[in-house]
């Protein structure tokens, strides 16, 4: 079936627009808002002020620190799962039940889901209690209000991401190029190093692509499972926006955060395409 | 033969309910090339894969040069596989593809090069070493496929229709390339394909496949000549199959027909009577001999097919039989609508039992 030339245009003009006025208009207001001073004159005033001390460098290492180590667990924890509902449940029925198993904490909200982990990780917490009862412990350990508190929370939502990223990619891969492996000679682990894992190459970048960008802007769970004692670049700039109402600063802050990002995600797709393997990956 | 190189004992495979390979049992001489031949469906992909090691089988065992496969994972099989949609690894060269198997059994990289070279040569594909087979047609995927298969020295290779993605004149140059290249290695090659005349042309031996079970093995002669039963008749080749009842006398009655002939049949029983298309004459004028029968008919429809043409023609009593020519130019024409006389050799007939 052809789609005539009118539908097609309001096809596509629709969303195109949709996307102007909610994401880019806002984005140039940002980016503006940042060049300014709060009298509206043109200044880097406020990116000096970023790179000024070691404050706000220091808050984007965190922030970065924590979203690598969260995508990085994520993929551990996620590609696991996602082989195993791809390649080792057989009926199609059970491997729904898994994917809706998987999907599970993105159920529930945010706040409602971070305040669990605090109940969990607390110093009475459960953690603590059974890690006590065993004896592995004598004292309750510093779990709550750490960076660890914060990887935990945010692992906690970003696997689905993974593993949802990776089984579909897992699933395009074609059966006889893994029996083509075994019958050349190679066994399973063999099969897999050189097989089914680099072939599966496009959904590990994609899914961590998207558990990283993820992460970096993630604001509530940072904010709750922390306490307040460790700041990341959403907290800083949601301080700049809601409390002190610098509105010029937070913008610059914004930028600065995308900016990083976005050279950070250009190298890692350099590095990947460097790769024989990886080549592929990212054509595809 | 009963020292096969590879044995199929009695071997059985169900989905369920669903009997897939019913009690199959086969041998296979070291370096000889069999075809698996039946309609869709029939399980010769299965039975390839279940030597192969993809396929656990439910009874039965299957012995490659006196030792069990059962428990033998595919990897550890001395069996190596084309599959029927090549399975080339897309993020490997061909050069990586064909290495992969030596590379696994333990070989250094001078070695795997220079295999590697030696079996893309083989077939051809020496120059392509660098490319990754997304940049290569069909025929020349299957190429790359064949030189991997081969690159581990397997005793025996299992085909599943290499040839089926081919077009017509690259399938037969290849059908010819893969006979010949199977007695330069002297490799045991077991072949599927539901292409008759593939398995004609190439085989040593054909197993023909009825849902399940083997109907018939044997050379692709006996196989067309001595068929076992009506389905083999039906499925290899072209076929007269006329209906018929034995007599008192152990002679044969077609329609009008009485024929004396050889077979094992009781009185009164049921059997097919098979007649090639080319072993009947069709002429204008009775033929005095008596080793031959014939049988006064009307021509129906003539097919002009290029080295040969088709007659179909009805006799008196009203059976439809088809006869075979060849076209020489300026023979004494038949036309559509003739009387003419078909006549066979007595002995050119069979009665199938079964
Ligand atoms: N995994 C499976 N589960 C259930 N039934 C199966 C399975 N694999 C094959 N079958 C059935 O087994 C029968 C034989 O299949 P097989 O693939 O061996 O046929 P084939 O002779 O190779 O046919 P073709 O010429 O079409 O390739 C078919 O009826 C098929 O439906
Ligand atoms: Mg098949």
């Amino acid at each position: 079936m052809r789609i005539r030339n009118g539908w097609a245009a309001l096809l596509v003009g629709v969303p195109l627009a949709f996307m102007a006025a909610f994401f880019l208009v806002p984005f140039f207001v940002v980016v503006m808002a940042s060049f300014q001073t709060k009298d509206g004159a043109w200044s880097l005033a406020n990116y000096a002020r970023i790179l000024g001390d070691s404050y706000y460098p220091s808050i984007l290492y965190v922030t970065f620190k924590l979203s690598l180590i969260a995508t990085l667990v994520s993929f551990v924890i996620g590609y696991p799962i996602a082989y195993y509902i791809v390649n080792v449940v057989r009926s199609r029925m059970a491997r729904r039940i898994c994917y809706i198993l998987v999907i599970m904490p993105l159920f529930t909200s945010n706040i409602v889901r971070s305040f669990g982990w605090m109940i969990l990780l607390g110093r009475q917490g459960l953690v603590n209690t059974t890690l006590m009862t065993l004896g592995l412990t004598d004292r309750p350990m510093p779990i709550l209000f750490t960076e660890l508190s914060i990887i935990i929370g945010l692992t906690y939502i970003l696997v689905p991401f993974m593993v949802l990223t990776v089984a579909g990619v897992l699933q395009t891969i074609d059966k006889s190029l893994v029996e083509a492996a075994l019958d050349l000679g190679a066994n399973r682990f063999v099969t897999f190093a050189k097989v089914t894992f680099p072939l599966s190459l496009p959904g590990v970048v994609a899914g961590s692509l998207i558990v990283f960008t993820l992460a970096v802007s993630a604001y509530v769970v940072p904010s709750i499972m922390s306490g307040g004692r460790t700041v990341v670049m959403a907290m800083s700039i949601f301080e700049q926006y809601g409390s002190l109402f610098d509105f010029n600063f937070g913008a610059a802050l914004a930028v600065g955060l995308l900016v990083v990002t976005l050279v950070l995600i250009a190298l890692y797709l350099f590095f990947i395409e460097r790769q024989p393997a990886g080549r592929q990956a990212v054509r595809s | 033969m009963n020292n096969g190189y590879i044995r199929v004992e009695h071997l059985t495979k169900r989905y369920g309910d669903l009997v897939v390979l019913n009690d199959i049992s086969l041998d296979v001489a070291e370096g000889e090339f069999l075809a698996l031949l039946g309609p869709s469906g029939c399980g010769k992909t299965t039975l390839l894969r279940a030597i192969a090691g993809f396929v656990e089988f439910s009874e039965g065992d299957i012995r490659i040069d006196g030792r069990s496969m059962k428990r033998l994972p595919p990897n550890r099989r001395p069996v190596n596989t084309v599959f029927q949609n090549y399975a080339l690894f897309p993020h490997l060269t061909v050069a990586q593809n064909v290495g992969f198997g030596p590379r696994r059994a333990g070989k250094v990289a001078a070695e795997v090069a220079s295999i590697v070279e030696e079996c893309l040569s083989t077939v051809g594909m020496a120059a392509y070493g660098e490319r990754f087979p997304a940049q290569l047609s069909g025929g020349q995927q299957q190429r790359v496929a064949l030189a991997r298969a081969i690159a581990n020295r397997p005793k025996v290779l299992l085909l599943d229709e290499p040839l089926g993605a081919l077009d017509l004149k690259l399938r037969k140059q290849m059908q010819i390339e893969l006979k010949t290249l199977q007695q330069k290695l002297g490799i045991t090659f077991i072949f599927v394909t539901h292409d008759q005349e593939e398995a004609l042309v190439m085989a040593d031996r054909i197993a023909v496949m009825d849902a399940g079970r083997i109907a018939q093995i044997g050379s692709g002669r006996d196989i067309y000549h001595a068929p076992a039963e009506r389905y083999v008749a039906d499925f290899i080749g072209d076929a007269n199959l006329l209906a018929a009842t034995v007599a008192a006398d152990g002679s044969l009655a077609i329609g009008s027909l009485s024929i004396a002939a050889r077979h094992g049949a009781a009185a009164g029983s049921k059997a097919t009577y098979l007649l090639r298309p080319e072993a009947i004459r069709v002429d204008h004028a009775q033929d005095p001999s008596a080793d031959f029968v014939s049988l006064p008919a009307c021509v129906q429809e003539i097919v002009f097919a290029g080295g040969i043409i088709r007659i179909y023609a009805v006799s008196s009593d009203g059976q439809e039989i088809v006869a075979q020519q060849t076209a020489l130019a300026g023979e004494a024409p038949i036309a559509v609508g003739d009387e003419v006389v078909l006549s066979w050799h007595r002995d050119s007939g069979r009665v199938l039992t079964k």
